[in-house]
């Protein structure tokens, strides 16, 4: 390892409480470790590890009531920072450390553009007159390999990708050369093929720059990618520690392996439990277009003459970067929008262009499940109405809804007193079990999943993935899995259609898109899977 | 409903605001055995301070009893802010649901027609409506709810665009709910709490409105009020500062109530605010 000289930053024994309940808890249980210059350390931990917490400890960002510093101390360099004043903290931020988070959108201004904004980093510690700041700011841009820099200088912040976003963040955070980054979950909203490039462009810094990176993840494909060293943590407690080739090769504690064992696996082989497919076309899509209108006449092709079909009983994944269209596809199919041209046939029937009435039983037998599983489920609704609304809507007596709903909750793996709950007491992977219930009530035969595991922590999406997978087996349903990851879906799917602006770029058998790519974007694909040093062969002890 | 109530209960300003509504309640609807009569006769001698002549709250200039008049006008006031409240939310919310929903054209004439309304200053359009149409109860809770629900419908509507493409509404509508069944099982339970709000503030506004168009000597003259009392007193405001003090002490307690209420309701009825124990 490369551990030179003093750490840049020390946690000794830290704990933080949560006060804000009756009984105080503790989120952060006496956690100790040290970064050194030029190294990377990952903590690594589901939602609710309190590894943010520890980030934000380091940074002097904890809330200032209801969380409790109680014990410990925290180094940045040589300074002790939990006693320091507010006045103090903020001089070292930035000059000291810099932290980049999990949504560049909102971690950004809207309302200034990249340039203002990155001006004001230096003016907030006094330095440079205007000129010297603009060409600081191009410097600094220069760094994170941004494309064409006069633009991005007076764009906003909407007007850049989030790939982009994030690397003003990276550039805003190193901006006054501090000797720590923090990286909170900076690549979790991102795509696959983008996140492989941000986390090249952190590791290329850290190596160029010497500086420590404090690195917050759930995904232990990403700790394989970037890490030096790595701690675990489970409920607040440092479970294990130590360089990543000793955590990753030989995983001591049951958490650790669960961890690594729920890192999807790019899978060049079919499942064995493959679900007998008819060969018959339920879902027919051809030559699909749809244009969106943007801003000063400009137009955007979502979808480009675009033909795909599903069997009963078939798993559909389609792969693309954001914006590839895909989330346009699902919508057209369900119906939530109308292409251009094009047609859409489910089971024998066409469905373009006409009302839901029209479509009558058609409508009910398409499904969906959302990417996000905070706006998805209705907040003033129990979780027993959302899953029984759907059935009651077509006519099904309440009684007998709700006793589906029950039915449903328990195939799902809730409990069945989940139903008098409000969505809002459950966690996000609990609050997709009960999209996907609500989904099923409808009795479908085509369910569109569009990202549904994309916003959860990889255990809780391996949890998922399982769960669909079973659905799958025991009600013969056919899936259009959308996704950006390959990796997810190459493990449930029997055929992938890979998709690029509007187009799609190559589709066949899921093991032959993944074990022998044909097209060069899909190597792509493939290459940017963080990870792949991560053994598949870990397994999770049964607690 | 307890569950509600339990919460609402605990918020700092619920009880204390129902309890002085409810106290006008009871002060309106006993009033006829409190102070029986006509509140427009003469009781006494002109201008009596308080506590003389066994009149509570002294007199006015033609010697009528200002208790009295107080304990009447709060039925008028109370009645007024409700009716008119009910009838610009109604208008408000089906037309700003309409326009946020179906958006196109006909939110841009929704969006005219709400405009063309808050052009006109709204206290001089309710002064003109209440001078067209004899100054009779009805007219002035009508010319009330018509200056009042444009911003109900601009907020309501506001409401909807933005919950109109959240994930959830996609949901309800592919399992088959009705547009109707979107607009209101789905998304008005979630703009609730807005409209709660600028609802309670809003019978509090109408009750000041309609003091204001008595003030003006626009109001019922069948009807004892709150705002007719203060505007007759207006020019004896020096010698009889009981004439406009104690009606517009009758105000502000009536309007801070029912604020009260607003804000309590809203805190009451988030689910978000629901403690975590209530669940498990």
């Amino acid at each position: 390892m490369n551990a030179l000289g003093l750490p840049v930053a020390r946690l000794e024994s830290v704990s933080i409480e949560i006060t804000g309940q009756t009984v105080p808890r503790l989120v952060v249980n006496n956690v100790s470790f040290e970064v050194y210059p030029g190294e990377t350390v990952c903590v690594v931990g589901e939602s609710g590890s309190g590894k943010s917490m520890v980030a934000h400890s380091l940074i002097g960002l904890l809330p200032t009531h209801g969380v409790r510093h109680c014990s410990g101390q925290v180094f940045l360099g040589d300074t002790e920072i939990s006693a320091l004043p507010e006045e103090a903290l903020r001089k070292l931020r930035g000059a000291a450390v810099g932290m980049i988070f999990q949504e560049p959108m909102t971690a950004l201004n809207p309302l200034m553009t990249i340039g203002q904004q990155l001006a004001e980093v230096f003016g907030a510690h006094g330095l440079m007159g205007a000129a010297a700041r603009r060409a600081k700011c191009i410097e600094v841009l220069t760094d994170v390999q941004l494309p064409d820099l006069a633009r991005v200088v007076s764009a906003y912040p909407f007007q850049l990708s989030g790939g982009q976003r994030q690397r003003v963040m990276i550039a805003m955070a190193l901006a006054l050369e501090p000797t720590l980054l923090i990286a909170d979950e900076p690549t979790t909203a991102l795509d696959v093929t983008t996140q492989s490039q941000i986390l090249t462009l952190i590791r290329g810094l850290q190596i160029r720059r010497g500086i420590g990176v404090l690195f917050i993840t759930h995904d232990f494909g990403v700790v394989a990618d970037i890490a030096d060293r790595v701690l675990v943590m489970q409920k607040g407690c440092c479970v294990e520690s130590g360089s990543v080739g000793a955590v990753l090769n030989s995983p001591a504690h049951a958490y650790t392996r669960k961890l690594i064992a729920a890192v999807p696996a790019l899978k060049d082989q079919p499942d064995v439990d493959v679900v007998p497919i008819q060969r018959a076309p339920l879902l027919q899509v051809s030559d699909l277009c749809r244009q969106y209108a943007g801003r000063g006449g400009r137009v955007t092709t979502a979808l480009d003459r675009v033909s795909l079909h599903v069997d009963t009983g078939e798993t559909v994944g389609v792969v693309g970067e954001s914006g590839c269209g895909k989330s346009t596809l699902a919508k057209v199919v369900v119906g939530l929008l109308q292409p251009d041209s094009g047609s859409v046939m489910f089971d024998g029937r066409s469905t373009v262009g006409l009302s839901r009435r029209q479509l009558g039983v058609t409508r009910q037998q398409i499904q969906m499940v959302f990417q996000d599983p905070y706006a998805s489920l209705n907040p003033r609704h129990r979780v027993g109405e959302i899953i029984a609304a759907g059935p009651i809507n077509i006519g099904v007596a309440r009684d007998v809804a709700h006793a589906r709903a029950a039915e449903l909750i328990r195939i799902v793996g809730l409990a069945p007193s989940s139903l008098s709950g409000f969505p809002h007491q459950f966690s996000g992977g609990q609050r997709q079990r009960i999209s996907i219930a609500r989904a099923l009530a409808m009795q479908p035969r085509l369910l569109i999943a569009d990202e549904s595991v994309s916003a959860l922590d990889v255990s809780v999406q391996a949890q998922v993935l399982a769960l669909l997978r079973e659905i799958r087996k025991e009600l013969g349903l056919a899936i259009l899995f959308i996704t950006h990851d390959l990796r997810v879906a190459s493990g449930l799917c029997d055929r992938i259609v890979v998709m690029r602006a509007g187009r799609i770029v190559e589709q066949g058998p899921a093991a032959s898109i993944c074990g022998a790519p044909v097209q060069a974007y899909t190597r792509e694909l493939i290459a940017a899977i963080p990870g792949r040093k991560v053994r598949h062969d870990v397994v999770p002890v049964a607690q | 409903m307890k569950g509600v109530f339990g919460r609402y209960a605990q918020t700092k300003g619920g009880l204390p605001g129902l309890a002085i509504l409810l106290a006008i309640i009871v002060l309106a609807s006993t009033a006829h055995w409190l102070f029986p009569g006509n509140p427009w006769e003469t009781v006494g001698a002109p201008f009596e301070p308080p506590l003389t002549q066994g009149l509570l709250l002294g007199s006015d200039m033609l010697g009528r009893d200002i208790a009295a008049g107080i304990a009447h006008g709060a039925y008028v006031s109370l009645l007024i802010g409700v009716i008119s409240t009910v009838a610009a939310l109604a208008v408000g919310i089906t037309l700003g649901a309409v326009a946020g929903y179906v958006g196109g054209w006909v939110d841009h004439l929704l969006v005219g027609f709400i405009e063309f309304f808050q052009t006109i200053p709204s206290f001089v359009l309710a002064v003109v409506l209440v001078a067209i149409f004899n100054p009779r109860i009805e007219a002035i809770v009508g010319a009330i709810a018509v200056v009042s629900w444009p911003p109900i419908a601009r907020l309501v509507r506001a409401e909807f665009m933005s919950m109109r493409s959240r994930e959830y509404v996609q949901a309800a509508w592919l399992t088959g709910r009705s547009d109707l069944g979107i607009i209101f099982k789905e998304i008005l339970p979630n703009t609730l709490s807005p409209i709660v709000v600028a609802g309670s503030m809003m019978v509090a506004t109408a009750i000041l409105l309609e003091s204001a168009l008595s003030f003006l000597g626009l109001g019922d003259p069948n009807l004892m009020s709150w705002g007719y009392i203060i505007g007759s007193s207006r020019t004896v405001m020096r010698m009889a500062w009981w004439m406009s003090v104690f009606p517009g002490l009758a105000i502000v307690l009536t309007v801070l109530a029912i604020n009260l209420i607003g804000e309590a309701l809203n805190d009451a009825l988030n689910p978000h605010l629901q403690s975590v124990e209530e669940a498990s």
